[in-house]
């Protein structure tokens, strides 16, 4: 091969190689205040993700320290789109499972709230079982620099690449020792060697390591090539992640950022070049001490340190922490959304290259919950059973606000492997009823209006079809509410016929769906297919009172120079009038207690709305529902489409309530919109009632809908009714004003 | 606190008939108008223009989120709107059911010329505002004011 020919390889690799960024991946950060849900314990899990660790006396960013419920910690400095969120040395009392108190160690003030550096989740690096964090040559501590050079390359400055007194020393030693026992590689050769050769060990590959390396010092100053053996070399393996570079060592094996750490830190790993194995402090703790008091007495030999820095530092541990076991695409689900949803703006190229540092709404402590719960659950619910192949998908959102903070695909968290929540398209059965009955409330239906549960035949796909109830019962005429609350299909087929099916697809579709297929009768039963994070986009219209928010994953984008390049801010859109979301939540709280989903467990007591849904034969179990602060969707079903022989209600909505329970959830309260009015109504007649009858419930009502406009012509007049509203009312505002 | 009484009553006791005489002699006392109990947001709110001390709307204050809200208003005074937009997602983010602060928000998008966005978080703020007729005031205002300048 000519040498232009090689020069021009190099040119091309190294300059790719050099630049290859790969995008960065951060968790949300987490925000502590007084008063917010936490405990110790979770709140270590939090720190530990994020790499913190554990000190007597904490003295620098990353540290803590934990005497029973109270914390002492300093965060790290970390770049915001808002601006750079300086470190802050805090202390943190913990009450019970909640943030008692925060005040700064310092000045002693109370702190309001404190943001804390995000833990990093991933990386889109080209080769997936690789991890690097890229430093450019003015982050680069001078000690490492130095120590580098005189352990590895003493005249790295002075030589052209190769250095042939090296070579010669390096051959007498070997001809004595009869074995190979010291290479005579420059930094140079050994960044060469990484770069762009393979392991053999024959004279031609020599040859071009010295061609290589002699071209590379030609093109390339000593600075780059030095900041890219820095950001290069191989120092350890975390099971199947190869650990490269020093900024990630540092990271991995002491918890700090490279230019946190100590003398002897440095020295570790400067001396781990040599042996990354042989070396290593966790499995070798004993060569590796050996070795870093060598590298500390050629420091001191060649003046680096003085003497006193020298006793100090052999005279110190290996390391104090236990190694990093990062959040490092611990979420491989949830990292899936994020890529979709960046590569519709950014190139491939872009994110493995760019250096981009991506800033997500995932919330690692709601996460590690619903991945939790979506296994143990599904496990206690099929046990040994032939139902083992049951699979699920959980996605957990913000209620008001559409950030993703959990998403799961498979029960098995570490396989990854096909995403179900992403793309799992099945039926969603009776999902897609609150669509039905919101269409229902737009064409003037009430809560009260009467439906008729009982059998009909039509012409569905040019079939005849016959649908059924669950329970096969037909329950003749029913109020529009407890037929929605109850999930009664016939009544559902009958409304939905009365509306129009074009009325409903257009309600599902402005709920967030995008249905363009074939409209006929079975879809209102929910024979579409859709995904677990399709089904969350449609509720979480519903969830937020008729505001369409588009699901997000991403908060913000910042370039490799920390130059904000993207920001995906709070988005709103109402879709619905409140008052009709107003009387559907309600539907939908109901739901919880005397529908579908009464067999919900509520240790924490508190008011939750959401719809079962089950498709033919038990194949799918579906749950959608929200509390005052989140909204989690939950899909369990068969890969292969088999039954999995659990109801929305027997299945799905145990893993929805357990990790509901797990979390600390807000009660859900829906503020009433002026229009609307109550009325006690006697749940048989589904006329208004007096307070005395005890067969009777009290419904909201938009009060132009209470005289005259009902579909089924009767209208509900104002009589006892009316004085026990205005008494009721005034009772919840003295309540109101005594919490 | 729990709710002292909820939405259904089911069983009517002795207690309860008594309380709701009493309720009904207050309401035959010239009270039959349906009395706000919601608290009464400060005069000056929004706060923006003012420098120093932001004032904070009674009862929908609570320390973090309000907190963020005085940073959010204190940068929509410097003209760091999209530094207010952050600060206030971050009190929503704590918040969510604050119509207040959704309605800031709906001041911030129409600093920012998303008319459009500044009525939608105005439509959002109205319907978690309840029975607060004179914050649906302002939020109409707002609206009223954005469709005016559009159509001119």
């Amino acid at each position: 091969m000519q040498i232009t020919e090689i020069s021009e390889e190099i040119r091309t690799k190294f300059d790719g190689k050099r630049w290859a960024l790969p995008a960065q991946v951060y968790a949300r950060p987490l925000e502590i205040y007084s008063g917010l849900y936490l405990s110790p314990d979770k709140f270590v899990k939090e720190l530990e993700l994020s790499g913190y660790r554990v000190e007597t006396d904490v003295k620098t960013p990353g540290g803590y320290s934990r005497t029973g419920n109270s914390f002492r910690l300093i965060t790290r400095p970390f770049t915001f789109p808002g601006g750079e969120e300086p470190a802050k040395a805090i202390q943190i009392q913990f009450v019970d499972n909640q943030i008692g108190s925060i005040s700064s160690t310092i000045s002693s003030e109370n702190l309001p709230f404190v943001r804390f550096d995000p833990a990093r989740i991933g990386s889109f690096h080209p080769l997936i079982h690789e991890d690097r964090v890229i430093l450019q040559q003015d982050q680069i501590p001078e000690m490492l620099k130095l120590a580098l050079m005189a352990v590895e390359d003493k005249k790295f400055y002075s030589h052209h690449g190769i250095s042939i007194s090296g070579i010669a020393r390096a051959f007498i030693v070997n001809i004595k020792a009869g074995k190979t026992v010291q290479g005579g590689s420059t930094l140079t050769q050994q960044l060469v060697k990484n770069f762009f050769l393979n392991r053999e060990r024959t004279l031609s590959r020599k040859f071009r390591e010295v061609i290589m390396a002699l071209l590379l010092e030609y093109h390339y100053s000593k600075e780059e090539i030095l900041t890219a053996y820095i950001n290069e070399v191989f120092l350890g393996q975390d099971g199947r992640r190869a650990i490269h570079g020093f900024a990630l060592a540092s990271q991995y094996y002491f918890r700090r950022d490279l230019e946190d750490l100590s003398i002897a830190q440095i020295a570790t790993l400067v001396g781990m070049v040599k042996g990354p194995s042989y070396y290593n402090p966790l499995r070798n703790p004993e060569n590796c001490l050996a070795r870093r008091n060598n590298v500390l007495a050629i420091m001191f030999a060649d003046d680096i340190i003085d003497e006193a820095t020298y006793n100090r530092a052999t005279s110190q541990p290996i390391t104090d922490v236990a190694p990093l076991k990062s959040g490092f695409n611990r979420f491989p689900a949830f990292l899936e959304l994020v890529k979709r949803q960046l590569t519709k703006e950014y190139r491939e190229e872009d994110l493995k290259t760019g250096g981009l540092k991506i800033l997500t709404t995932l919330d690692p402590h709601v996460q590690l919950i619903a991945e939790e719960q979506l296994s143990r659950t599904v496990e206690a619910l099929t046990g040994n059973e032939s139902r083992a192949e049951v699979e699920g998908a959980v996605i957990v959102t913000g209620r008001e606000n559409g950030e993703v903070q959990a998403l799961v695909g498979s029960k098995n968290i570490r396989v990854h492997g096909f995403n179900r929540a992403l793309d799992a398209h099945r039926p969603i059965g009776s999902l897609i009823k609150p669509a039905v009955y919101l269409a229902g409330l737009a064409n003037g239906y009430t809560l009260t209006t009467p439906l008729n549960d009982v059998g009909i035949s039509l012409e569905n796909d040019g079939k005849n079809w016959q649908p059924k109830n669950y329970d096969n019962v037909e329950h003749g005429r029913v109020a529009f509410y407890r037929a929605l609350a109850k999930s009664y299909n016939l009544a559902t087929v009958r409304l939905g016929m009365q509306i129009g099916l074009e009325d409903v697809v257009e309600t599902l579709n402005s709920l967030g769906a995008s249905y363009t297929g074939r409209i006929y009768p079975s879809l209102l039963l929910g024979s579409l297919n859709m995904s677990p994070l399709e089904v969350t986009q449609l509720y979480q219209t519903i969830a937020s009172g008729g505001f369409y928010l588009p699901l997000r994953s991403i908060q913000s984008v910042f370039d490799n120079k920390g130059k904000l390049l993207t920001r995906y801010g709070l988005k709103v859109e109402q879709r619905f009038p409140a008052e009709q979301m107003y009387l559907l939540n309600h539907v939908l709280q109901r739901v919880m207690t005397e529908g579908t989903g009464d067999k919900f467990v509520n240790p924490q007591q508190v008011t939750l709305a959401g719809k079962t849904g089950t498709t033919n034969d038990l194949r799918d179990s579906w749950f959608a529902g929200y509390s005052g602060d989140r909204l989690a969707v939950v899909w369990l079903g068969n890969d292969d489409n088999e039954s999995i022989a659990l109801s929305g209600s027997s299945g799905a909505l145990h893993v929805w309530g357990r990790v509901m329970n797990t979390m600390h959830v807000q009660p859900l309260r829906v503020p009433e919109p002026e229009q609307i009015v109550w009325r006690r109504i006697d749940v048989d007649t589904l006329r208004p009632t007096h307070i005395f009858n005890r067969n009777s419930t009290v419904l909201p009502f938009i009060e132009g809908s209470l005289s005259g406009n009902r579909p089924d012509g009767s209208s509900l007049d104002r009589g006892l009714e009316g004085l026990e509203n205005t008494a009721r009312e005034v009772l919840d505002s003295i309540d109101d004003l005594m919490r | 606190m729990k709710r002292l009484f909820s939405r259904e009553i089911k069983n009517t006791s002795i207690l309860h008939l008594l309380l709701m005489a009493t309720v009904f002699a207050f309401l035959l006392n010239g009270c039959g108008k349906r009395t706000v109990f919601y608290p009464v947001p400060e005069e000056q709110f929004p706060v923006e223009q003012q420098k120093g001390v932001p004032t904070v709307p009674k009862g929908y204050s609570s320390g973090p989120a309000n907190a963020l809200y005085q940073d959010a208003t204190q940068a929509m005074a410097a003209g760091a709107f999209d530094r207010a937009e952050l600060s206030l997602e971050r009190a929503l983010r704590i918040e969510p059911g604050n119509p207040y602060y959704w309605y800031t928000m709906g001041k911030v998008k129409y600093r920012q010329g998303a008319n459009n966005q500044a009525i939608q978080f105005c439509l959002k703020s109205k319907s978690l505002a309840g029975r607060d007729s004179k914050l649906i005031r302002m939020n109409d205002e707002l609206i009223d004011q954005i469709r005016r300048e559009t159509s001119s």
